[in-house]
């Protein structure tokens, strides 16, 4: 089977055109490092197969940062049969630099040329035949997006043998005699709209009322599905108890136990997961995340760290394993440890349900309470954000001391989303992942919670006695024995943390049916939750121990047992003395 | 040459050229980005807490931290 790379600038399409070639779902976004690993997959074509791997975007052949020494060293391993070398057709001046070292190195090379339809828009001109010509390989014009060029790419792959000669031309020559841009530099639309999102005056603010708002639309459209899901889970489990009736410890263990976590997990937890991360992306294809890199630089310049952290950070937000893995494209080794340490304290997909959950307890329902509530979620991840500058600041003159650090990021074109495509992931990468995770995780801990409830040592259940002994230290930090074990019971999964709280609670009284997550706060409050419960609990939800599949990450990213056991204890002991501080001020407060 | 100033200094939407850039640790990825001797810059936009500049370069918009931006020196026209 041949083997073919794609190879190219970062953002120039190449994981879109993987994903035409082989039809795999390779992520895509629209900005720089978005792909950090190389993957792999199948092209069928006329009854070949051709083994296509996708490459993460490089600058030149010398690599700086870890995802382009993964890229370069597979490139320079001579292990393919055929490069093909993706080029942004709006940015040809500096992507013609890489081509034609590419052709210098490699012998077999195709050069596509892609993104015709943004330079179409923008008034550039590529002559491809001319391009072709001089750099004497075969060029393919693509709109990747949309599919138009692909078959034509497939047929060139299919039926190129010939070695090609060296091209003996420089890039900027060939830029001058292929390329016409009439392109107005200054003041196109992109201009237009950056110098609103990033100005002095508006640029943060906008920022921020764009996080209350994806937060808002995420609360208030979770509630109608959650409602929904929740009843019709109530009837399934009737049902189900009915049919099993007079086998009581398979109804106790699959039904009350597996069956109602199940529900839980998908009723509450997974609703606002499912909206919040396509609104996020649209973010993304927009081209806005960089641009949130380069409003905040200055504070990162304060605390010595990198400013591409707000782009692990941003990955954070869906899911902490793939911020961590994401920070392979800060270039220096320091401040690589400095986003994977601190990444934790953006609360990924799965606490930012909880806080949403939890955030309800404090706010009653009305009119107003969802904008209530995403008022208080946008608090809570602020201050992550902020608990980020702190720890950042004090790694950074401790033991990660170094360099001052540089900052250098593409702010890339504005792109139109596409509601159909984002949907399409959305569903395959939210519903069917945290339905998968449900499966796997959150099945055997609602059985292991059953069984804690119903084995009994000395009159009393396991549950009982291991909540009671944690308790004491729980009560200092302002929650309860239950909800520390569900945070111990819970680090395979976050997602899994609050439908255990509730499993703790609702114990043997069957499943609470509920209509919005402002009245599942109050069934917490009827279990003498009170606001402080709900604060605290929030804030350990926040700042505690990443869960065991970001451990896992941060042990294979870092290769070392000491900054896991770090990334491990310095969000515990942040969350504990937060709690402890928050606990003590809100009830001297209070008196 | 003595007219070359630093790029920090250039006012925004003005094109000059780069002149030269002094050694620093970040010069290598400069020059991979396009920042090579005679290459057109145009300054676009400063972030908020003015610590970067956004540079149009050979096609592409980068960031640059003004740190790093001070060691490019330009000048008015192509030299
Ligand atoms: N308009 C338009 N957009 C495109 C085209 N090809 C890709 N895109 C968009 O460009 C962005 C970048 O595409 P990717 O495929 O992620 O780019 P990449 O080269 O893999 O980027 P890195 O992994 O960061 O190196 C995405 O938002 C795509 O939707 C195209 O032909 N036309
Ligand atoms: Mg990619």
């Amino acid at each position: 089977m041949k083997k073919i790379l794609l190879v190219g600038n970062p953002n120039t399409g190449k994981s879109t055109i993987f994903n035409a070639l082989t039809g795999k779902h390779q992520h895509t976004g629209n900005w720089s490092g978005k792909t950090v690993g190389n993957a792999s997959g199948i092209m069928r074509y006329k009854g070949e197969e051709f083994e296509i791997t996708d490459l993460p975007g490089i600058y030149s052949l010398e690599p700086i940062s870890e995802d382009e020494i993964q890229a370069v060293e597979c490139l320079r391993s001579n292990i393919a049969d055929l490069i093909v070398v993706v080029l942004d057709a709006t940015c040809l001046e500096r992507n013609l630099i890489l081509a034609s070292d590419i052709t210098r190195l490699c012998t077999n090379v195709i050069v596509c040329v892609n993104l015709i339809d943004e330079a179409e828009k923008k008034g550039i001109e590529v002559d491809t035949v001319k391009l072709s010509n001089m750099l004497r390989v075969k060029v393919i014009p693509t709109k990747a997006r949309s599919g138009i060029g692909i078959d034509l790419l497939k047929e060139a792959i299919y039926t190129q043998n010939e070695k090609c000669r060296c091209c003996c031309c420089s890039p900027e020559c060939i830029y001058k005699s292929c390329v016409y841009s009439g392109q107005d530099i200054t003041n196109n639309r992109d201009r237009k709209i950056d110098r609103i999102l990033t100005s002095r005056v508006f640029g943060i603010p906008i920022m921020l009322f764009m996080l209350c708002c994806i937060l808002w639309i995420t609360i208030w459209g979770a509630n109608y599905p959650s409602g929904i899901l929740s009843s019709l889970f109530g009837r399934i489990e009737n049902i189900l108890l009915e049919l099993f009736a007079d086998m009581p410890v398979v109804r106790g263990v699959l039904i009350e136990g597996v069956f109602r976590t199940l529900s839980w997990v998908v009723a509450v937890m997974l609703p606002p997961m499912a909206i919040f991360f396509p609104l996020f992306t649209i973010l993304e294809d927009l081209g806005y995340l960089p641009r949130i890199a380069f409003n905040l630089d200055h504070i990162f310049k304060k605390v010595n760290a990198h400013s591409k952290m707000v782009l692990s950070m941003c990955m954070g937000l869906g899911c902490n394993a793939a911020g961590v893995i994401s920070t392979r494209i800060i270039e220096s080794k320091k401040e690589r440890l400095i986003a994977i340490i601190t990444n934790n304290f953006m609360p990924c997909n799965g606490r930012f349900s909880s806080l949403i959950m939890l955030a309800a307890v404090f706010i009653s329902g009305g009119m107003f309470a969802s904008i209530k509530v995403a008022l208080a979620v946008t608090a809570a991840i602020l201050s992550g954000v902020f608990i980020t500058f702190m720890i950042s600041y004090i790694l950074s003159n401790t033991i990660l001391k170094g360099e001052g650090s540089s900052f250098i990021l593409e702010l890339p074109p504005y792109r139109a989303p596409q509601p159909m495509a984002i949907i399409r992931r959305s569903i395959r990468e939210r519903i069917v992942y945290v339905l998968f995770r449900a499966v796997i995780v959150a099945a055997p801990a609602g059985a292991l919670i059953w069984l804690l409830q119903n084995i009994t040592v000395n009159d009393i259940t396991l549950l009982s006695h291991i909540a009671g002994f944690l308790d004491p230290f729980a009560r200092i930090m302002g929650i309860d024995g239950y909800i520390l074990t569900a945070f111990i019971i819970g680090l395979p999964a976050n997602e899994i943390v609050i439908p255990i709280v509730l499993m703790c609670y609702t114990g043997n009284s069957g499943l609470i049916e509920f209509n919005s997550l402002s009245e599942l706060g109050m069934l917490l409050r009827a279990h003498n939750w009170t606001y402080i419960t709900a604060i605290c609990a929030m804030i350990f939800s926040l700042n505690h121990f990443p869960c065991a599949t970001t451990l896992l990450t941060i042990k294979k990213e870092t290769g070392s047992i000491k900054w896991t056991v770090l990334s491990f204890l310095i969000p515990t002991i942040v969350g504990v003395v937060l709690c402890i501080l928050a606990n003590a001020i809100l009830r001297i407060a209070a008196l | 040459m003595d007219n070359a100033i630093s790029l920090t200094a250039v006012p925004i939407n003005t094109a000059v050229f780069i002149y030269d850039i002094k050694k620093s640790p970040c010069r290598n990825r400069l020059y991979e980005l396009g920042f090579t001797k005679g290459t057109r810059v145009i300054p676009l936009h400063i972030n908020p807490g003015k610590s970067a500049v956004a540079y149009f370069v050979k096609g592409a918009v980068i960031a640059l931290r003004n740190s790093d931006a001070e060691n490019i020196y330009v000048m008015g026209d192509k030299a």
